[in-house]
């Protein structure tokens, strides 16, 4: 039964780290390249498709209390092309 | 077991009613239109794809000490959460007549209103006066290398002091703050011709297209104009330059017939490469070196690997006679982004742009 209550909430656990993100971002931090909160969703759930480690950029991006220059960083180190690096390594 | 069978499908549907969202996320590529997240919009540029921002020019200078006058510009562009931001690094002096120069660092959300890092300057000239760059650090081009995690910035260096020492140096970053020159700079000689090919100044700078790094530098070979020629590097130390012109100058009497002064290359999906660039027609002589004049923006693109020019200049300069003097390209979603440096009421400055062919084909079908 446990188990099937975490599976049941594990795709929204996956939502949830990018709320935290677009909560940071977003409504946080207030960058407007964000034209919307639904907008920041999009980009946070296809950036998730495409590999990236949201968990990690999550923290990142938490720690760096809206230092633009960290953030950025964060993206390099979590975003989907730091994945690729991985795996070719 | 009927109770536990009800227990479990009450509790499924509990978990399912927690675990709900209020909307629903596709996860697709986001295509933000710059002009609904700028202060002021963009309007097109006539008979063009081009659109000009409304409140340009976004960037002179950042008011900071060390950087009354600024002496280059290079844009790069790192989206979070697939929204971009946008880098500039940028070298300044003090005083325009003044020696030494600094690097500093600068982003934006928008790509309009810039804010400069706290710990700028990031980079001063070398303490050695003697050093093979002493007099200068400009003309920079920077990418982000994901399989190094590094920042590299191809930079001209030059000193100025008895026989002119003049040549590409490389400085890396592990976060676009911290910025170390490399040990075997200069890199390139641009003194001494290669293969027959004089060199003008560089050009551009991108990720190889297997791995490593192309350079693009202005030369002279037999026709006499600064062409587009490659440097390719395997390695940031190891640059060899290819002695093949990769754009020529353009055609007698045309507006680019003397070569090109800056480039900057972007691929859109859709329509494949386009290269960008400031072509110009005559010099001007100076004491010890000589300088484009009429310099003009143009494009070309990639068809069947060649570059075709388009035949006019792209009309957006500042000036009837022409003061463009660099362009800075970045893709980003189904738009390129441009700033190009030109003369705003005579004070050099950057302006943004955006090349769009997909709202270009929209106004003119809803025509």
């Amino acid at each position: 039964m446990i188990m099937f209550l975490l599976l049941a909430c594990g795709a929204a656990a996956e939502k949830e780290t990018c709320e935290l993100l677009c909560d940071d971002v977003y409504q946080t931090c207030e960058y407007g390249a964000y034209p919307s909160y639904e907008s920041c969703l999009q980009g946070c759930a296809y950036q998730q498709e495409e590999g990236a480690d949201t968990r990690g950029l999550q923290k990142c991006i938490a720690n760096a209390e809206c230092d633009t220059f960290a953030i950025l960083e964060c993206e390099h180190k979590f975003g989907p092309d730091a994945v690729v690096q991985e795996e070719e390594e | 077991m009927r109770l536990l069978l009800r227990s479990s499908c009450v509790l499924s549907l509990l978990a399912l009613a927690a675990c709900e969202q209020e909307y629903e996320v596709i996860p697709k590529p986001v295509d933000v239109n710059p002009g609904d997240i700028t202060e002021c919009g963009f309007t097109r540029v006539e008979d063009t794809k081009f659109y000009r921002y409304d409140c340009n020019p976004v960037f002179s200078t950042t008011g900071e000490d060390w950087a009354d006058t600024i002496r280059g510009t290079t844009f790069l562009v790192t989206e979070v959460l697939d929204h971009p931001f946008y880098q500039l690094w940028y070298t300044g002096v003090a005083d325009a007549s003044a020696d030494g120069f600094s690097l500093g660092y600068a982003v934006s959300p928008d790509g309009t209103e810039w804010t400069p890092n706290e710990a700028n300057p990031l980079l001063d000239e070398p303490d050695d006066r003697a050093a093979w760059d002493a007099d200068a650090m400009d003309g920079m081009q920077v990418v982000w290398d994901p399989a190094t995690s590094q920042y590299v910035m191809l930079y001209q260096g030059y000193n100025l002091d008895g026989d002119t020492d003049w040549g590409l140096g490389v400085a890396i970053s592990p976060d676009g703050l911290d910025w170390k020159r490399i040990g075997s700079n200069p890199v390139f000689n641009l003194s001494v011709p290669v293969e027959g090919v004089y060199y003008c100044w560089p050009l551009g700078l991108t990720l190889g297209e297997v791995a490593g790094y192309t350079g693009y530098v202005a030369g002279a070979g037999s026709s006499g104009h600064c062409e587009v020629y490659r440097i390719n590097a395997s390695s940031v130390n190891n640059w060899q330059p290819d002695a093949d012109v990769v754009f020529p100058a353009g055609e007698r009497g045309t507006w680019d017939d003397e070569g090109y002064a800056s480039i900057a290359i972007a691929e859109l999906e859709e329509e494949g490469r386009h290269m960008f660039y400031v072509g110009f027609d005559d010099w001007e002589d100076h004491s010890t070196y000589r300088s484009a004049m009429h310099p003009f923006l143009g494009m070309a693109t990639m068809e069947d690997g060649e570059w075709v020019r388009e035949p006019s200049p792209i009309p957006i300069n500042m000036t009837e006679d022409g003061a463009v003097s660099a362009v800075a390209a970045r893709t980003v979603g189904t738009r390129i982004h441009l700033w190009v440096t030109d003369d705003y009421d005579g004070i050099s400055a950057v302006g943004y742009f955006l090349y769009d062919p997909e709202a270009a084909a929209l106004e003119d079908s809803a025509r």
